[in-house]
């Protein structure tokens, strides 16, 4: 239990970290592994808000500015699909 | 005595659907921030990664070398200060000509710029943005200009928090401006494709070929960029100007941003 939290606060980190350098695609890769391998892993939504905030033109604020955000959320789906699909337990 | 073989599968059930709910509030509560709050969550976020940026962008240029070195590389300008002082000397007088020049006939430059550090820049980023290490603080709108080196223009400010601002690059897709390119000086629009990148379409008989400039129709005539290629298909009326900003922007450290 205490090795799964831990396990989830490294990705956690991780992710961050790729995030403030701009490596998007790492903190993409980092995210959908941790999300496959914890339950309602929502850090997954959060990093694509942060990428957005940081890097995106929010005072323009349309649909374009919230590529980060749509697509982890449309990853969060389709892997919590998945999982259930293919009956996966943690 | 009966047995009951207890059904896992409600319980389930029962714990996605309250896993969908809490993620589904979750998601409108973010939504509803950008929406109505945009520049909340990116304050936020830019103020917990702006300590990172500026450690990162300090060991870029050498700012945590020892003494030593650091007085080494100090003689070493100083002596290429030498130099340029002489070099510059000459094009003073050249550049105080042309704006007597420009104040005779009323159209005296008066601009005020500041120099920025860039924290981050793209590569292979979703945005077509840089990350500048000014912002209110400093005075900067929305819409003030940013330049290169060599007063070559690249962006406009975008959003600006306390003490950094974005800028969204020229070239960043779907962005359009009007340019003059080759010898003739042929109006036309630019539309951006990302990474410097430019797209321009002009009639098949335009006077323009590859290392032509850009340049944009201001009174300082800044060069906006270098025809690189030319498509042009023998059965189109049209063909595609492709042209790049003369800078690299993925390797750029310092930029200047010119105050309304």
């Amino acid at each position: 239990m205490i090795f799964k939290f831990l396990r989830r606060i490294i990705f956690d980190v991780a992710i961050l970290a790729c995030l403030v350098q701009g490596w998007w695609y790492a903190a993409l890769i980092v995210a959908v592994i941790a999300a496959w391998n914890h339950k309602m892993y929502v850090e997954l939504i959060i990093a694509g808000l942060i990428y957005d905030s940081l890097y995106g033109p929010v005072s323009m604020n349309n649909m374009t500015t919230h590529i980060g955000l749509t697509i982890c959320v449309v990853l969060f789906i389709l892997i919590g699909i998945m999982k259930k699909v293919i009956r996966m337990r943690e | 005595m009966m047995t009951y073989i207890q059904n896992h599968n409600d319980n389930r059930g029962r714990s996605y659907r309250k896993s969908g709910y809490i993620v589904f509030i979750l998601i409108v509560i973010i939504i509803a921030f950008r929406i109505f709050m945009p520049n909340v969550t990116s304050g936020f976020f830019t103020a917990i990664a702006r300590p990172f940026w500026r450690i990162e962008f300090s060991i870029n240029n050498g700012q945590l070398r020892s003494n030593e070195q650091l007085l080494n590389d100090n003689q070493e300008l100083l002596r290429k200060l030498e130099i340029r002082d002489v070099e510059l000397k000459s094009t003073a007088l050249l550049v105080d000509e042309n704006e007597e020049l420009k104040s005779l006939l009323g159209r005296a430059s008066s601009t005020k710029n500041i120099l920025a550090a860039v924290l981050q820049r793209p590569p292979i980023a979703v945005y077509d943005e840089l990350v500048i290490d000014i912002g209110a603080d400093m005075g900067l709108s929305d819409g003030d200009i940013v330049y290169a080196a060599h007063n070559v223009p690249i962006g406009k400010i975008v959003d600006i928090s306390a003490h950094t601002s974005k800028v969204l690059l020229f070239s960043s897709p779907g962005q359009s401006y009007n340019v003059f390119i080759g010898k003739s000086n042929i109006a036309a629009t630019a539309i951006g494709r990302g990474g410097g990148q430019y797209s321009v379409e002009l009639p098949r008989s335009a006077d323009v070929s590859q290392g032509d400039h850009v340049s944009i129709p201001s009174m300082r005539g800044n060069l906006y960029g270098i025809v690189g290629s030319i498509i042009a298909d023998p059965s189109a009326t049209f063909e595609t100007v492709l042209f790049s900003a003369p800078i690299n922007i993925y390797q750029l450290k310092w930029v200047y941003v010119e105050k309304k």
